[in-house]
C-alpha cells in the first residue's frame, strides 16, 4: 500500500504540470493577441493616406503601407518564446484586420508530442477614426490577404 | 472462533521507504510547480505592465511628462498585480514622442522562487522580462510638424 504513495504524489505533481501549461498556453494566446492589436494599431495609424489627409482631408487606408507597417510591427515586438507562423491583413475602408497564428512551448514537458507544442491563434481589428467614441464594425470585411513579411 | 491477525510491523518497515520517497516527491514537485506558476504570474505581470506603459507613452501630451507618465503606468499596473513597483526595471527605447516614431518599453521583473499563502512571494529568482512597442499615432493631435511616415 506504501508503495502507492509516491505514484499518488507523482500523479498529483503530473496534473499540476498540465495546469501550468494550460497557463502556459492561455499566456501565449493573451500575448499573441497583444502582438496583432499593436500591429493593427500601427498598421492603421500608419496607413492612412498622407496625401488624402493633407489635401483633401479625407481618411483613406493604403494596403501596401498597412502592410509594411503591420510586418515592421510585429518585428518590432518582444515575444521571446512565440514564433509567429502566419498573418493574414483585411483591410475593409477604414478598418484593419489582423489575423495571426503562432507557436509557444510550454513549461513542462517540451520533449513531449503533443503537449510541449503549443499552437495559438488570434485576431485584432483597429479602425481609423476623427475623435473619440465608438464606430460600427462593417457588415462584411474584405478577404483576408497572407502577409509575406 | 476468532482469525488470528497475521500482520506484524515488518511490512511497515519494509514500505517506509516508499512513503519517504513519495514526500521528497512531493516537496520537490511542489516547489517546481510553484516556482513555475511565478514564472507565469510575473509574465502577466510585466507584459500589462508593458502594455499600459507604451500606451500610455504614445498618448502623453507633452513630450517631457512622457517618460514619467508611462512610468507612474508601470508601478499603477505592478501593485495592480500585488507587486512591488520598486523592484521593476523599466526601459524606453525607441525615437522618443514624435509623429511616427516607434516606442518600446521593456519591462523587468524578479521571479519569486515560491508564493506562499499568507506570506506572498519569498525570494527572487530570475528576471521575468517582457517589452512591447508602438507607433507614435502620426496624425494625432497635440504634436508639432506634420506626418511624415517612411
Amino acid at each position: 500500500m506504501l508503495a502507492l504513495v509516491p505514484a499518488g504524489f507523482m500523479i498529483l505533481i503530473i496534473l499540476a504540470a498540465l495546469a501550468i501549461n494550460s497557463a502556459a498556453a492561455y499566456r501565449a494566446r493573451e500575448e499573441l493577441h497583444d502582438v496583432l492589436l499593436a500591429a493593427a494599431n500601427d498598421g492603421a495609424a500608419a496607413g492612412l493616406s498622407k496625401t488624402s489627409f493633407y489635401e483633401t482631408g479625407v481618411l483613406e487606408l493604403t494596403a501596401g503601407d498597412v502592410d509594411r507597417e503591420v510586418c515592421s510591427s510585429i518585428a518590432a515586438q518582444g515575444a521571446p518564446g512565440l514564433a509567429v507562423q502566419a498573418v493574414y491583413v483585411s483591410v475593409s475602408g477604414l478598418w484593419v484586420q489582423v489575423t495571426g497564428s503562432a507557436v509557444a512551448h510550454g513549461i513542462f514537458a517540451r520533449g513531449v508530442p503533443g503537449l510541449g507544442r503549443i499552437e495559438v491563434a488570434s485576431s485584432a481589428t483597429a479602425v481609423v477614426a476623427e475623435g473619440p467614441g465608438a464606430r460600427a464594425a462593417p457588415t462584411a470585411l474584405a478577404a483576408p490577404q497572407k502577409l509575406v513579411c | 472462533m476468532k482469525a488470528r491477525r497475521q500482520r506484524g510491523e515488518e511490512g511497515f518497515v519494509a514500505g517506509f521507504e516508499g512513503f519517504l520517497f513519495g514526500m521528497l516527491l512531493f516537496v520537490a514537485g511542489t516547489l517546481l510547480v510553484s516556482y513555475a506558476w511565478g514564472v507565469v504570474d510575473t509574465s502577466s505581470a510585466t507584459a500589462q505592465a508593458a502594455r499600459d506603459a507604451v500606451r500610455t507613452y504614445v498618448e502623453a501630451v507633452n513630450p517631457s511628462q512622457a517618460v514619467s507618465q508611462a512610468q507612474s503606468a508601470v508601478e499603477a499596473t505592478l501593485a495592480g498585480w500585488g507587486r512591488n513597483p520598486r523592484l521593476a526595471k523599466v526601459v524606453f527605447s525607441g525615437g522618443g514622442l514624435r509623429r511616427c516614431a516607434r516606442v518600446t518599453v521593456t519591462v523587468s521583473y524578479p521571479s519569486p522562487v515560491i508564493v506562499l499563502p499568507f506570506v506572498g512571494d519569498v525570494g527572487s529568482a530570475s528576471a521575468v522580462t517582457s517589452s512591447q512597442s508602438q507607433l507614435v499615432d502620426p496624425y494625432r493631435s497635440g504634436l508639432p510638424g506634420q506626418a511624415n511616415c517612411p
